[in-house]
């Protein structure tokens, strides 16, 4: 799969997640500071991530993701 | 009538009563191996400790009891994964786990075939537990001792929420002190309370007498809420560590961090200060403590905690003239 499909598969996630408008979510965009995104959420979307991609993402690896980017450069990583 | 038994998963403990998990070092194997033996659930306080002192720990409460004995163990310490599969290794009874969320230990537990409990403090977070196969939640509101999940949400104001959002047992903590407050928490739907304060002034508890007397000494108004180098909000007894830190806005003390925290915030020493508070060098040290730890009056047995508590439960529940 390219970067870009990754990511808008992943802005897709964010948006139904996070309740946010799809303007707001660029590769740059950290979920806890721009999205307002608390920890729960987080594992939410690591969740949606794992189901989309088919990954399994452990708790040591989600704990050094903080933006749409770290997800896009895992799950390029992982599959 | 008299207290109902408490069922996790496949556990059932007479008295529905959780001695909440104390760290650091304040509820071992012997507080914990107490409560076991009058029927309710004894936590052995994993965070701030290493693997080998935990399993020591471990196996002198079972062989003190025969009763239930789980552990608690803050998600924040960096040893989380290594204390959790000791406790799973040793056959532990139960982990509870709070400040922070962590699937792993689901999924670790359910492979142990251990009931993993995660203390939360919002439906969302109660219903992601259950979503995961939690056996069951702690609920604990703002009056809780030690790190809190919210300042600012009463346990009897997010239970009846709770309730209404899950079907595993729930476990109401937070400024449960009497009987009553048992009786009161079962009503609401609760099938169990986890008490700090109470069992943190016992005999059995793990701290130096002046620590315990800090307790017994603090009135409503040396209770104070700070800032955690783990990153949430605490409860605390305004000793002289803690006006320091208030006045300053850290403490930072001259020892070797050893980087026990996943992410901290290094104004102080949490470990250190706690350490410090549970050997009675109050100038230095921090002592946790819940928001109506002025009640508490006398330092008294577990067996007496718990006679007590039974007592003032069965008086509350039972309709006046008929037993008294
Ligand atoms: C001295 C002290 C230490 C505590 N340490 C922990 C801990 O290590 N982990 C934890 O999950 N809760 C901790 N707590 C919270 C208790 O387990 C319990 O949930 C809380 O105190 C309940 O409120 P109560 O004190 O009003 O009964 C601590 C509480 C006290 C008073």
């Amino acid at each position: 799969m390219a970067d870009d499909k990754i990511f808008s598969k992943v802005k897709d996630i964010v948006v139904e997640q996070l309740g946010v408008d799809e303007g707001e979510v660029a590769m740059s965009t950290s979920f806890v500071n721009d999205l307002g995104a608390d920890s729960l959420d987080i594992v939410e979307l690591i969740m949606a991530m794992e189901e989309e991609f088919d990954i399994e993402i452990p708790d040591e690896d989600a704990e050094s993701i903080g933006t749409v980017e770290d997800v896009v450069s895992y799950v390029l990583k992982k599959m | 009538m008299s207290l109902p038994s408490l069922k996790i998963g496949d556990l059932t403990a007479r008295v529905p009563i959780m001695q909440g998990g104390m760290a650091v070092r304040i509820s071992m194997a012997k507080l914990a191996a107490a409560v076991a033996n009058e029927g309710g659930i004894g936590l052995i306080a994993a965070s701030g400790i290493k693997p080998p002192e935990l399993i020591e720990n471990i196996r002198e409460a079972r062989s003190l009891t025969d009763g239930i004995i789980g552990i608690n163990v803050m998600v924040a310490v960096k040893e989380f994964a290594n204390l959790v599969k000791a406790a799973i290794k040793e056959r532990i009874d139960l982990i509870v786990a709070g400040a922070g969320f962590s699937r792993d230990a689901f999924k670790w537990c359910a492979e142990g075939k251990v009931p993993f409990v995660p203390i939360i403090s919002s439906e969302k977070a109660a219903k992601l537990s259950e979503r995961l196969g939690a056996s069951a939640v702690v609920l604990e509101g703002k009056e809780a001792g030690g790190h809190l999940g919210t300042t600012h949400e009463s346990t009897w104001e997010i239970l009846p929420r709770i309730v209404k959002s899950v079907g595993i047992p729930i476990i109401a903590a937070g400024g449960i002190l009497h009987g009553a407050d048992i009786a009161r928490a079962l009503s609401m739907g609760a099938s169990g309370v986890q008490m700090g304060s109470r069992f943190a002034v016992s005999e059995e508890s793990n701290a130096d007498i002046a620590w315990k007397q800090a307790l017994i000494n603090a009135k409503p108004e040396d209770v104070t809420l700070i800032e955690s180098p783990v990153g949430m909000p605490a409860r605390a007894v305004m000793t002289e560590f803690v006006k320091n830190l208030k006045a300053h806005g850290d403490n930072k003390p001259k020892i070797r961090c050893v980087s026990c925290l996943k992410d901290c915030k290094k104004n102080y020493c949490i470990i250190d200060a706690l350490e410090k508070g549970r050997q009675g060098d109050l100038k230095n040290g921090l002592v946790f403590c819940g928001e109506r730890i002025g009640e508490i009056k006398e330092i008294l047995s577990v067996k007496e905690i718990i006679k007590n508590l039974v007592q003032e439960y069965e008086q509350a529940v039972s309709p006046v003239g008929i037993y008294g």
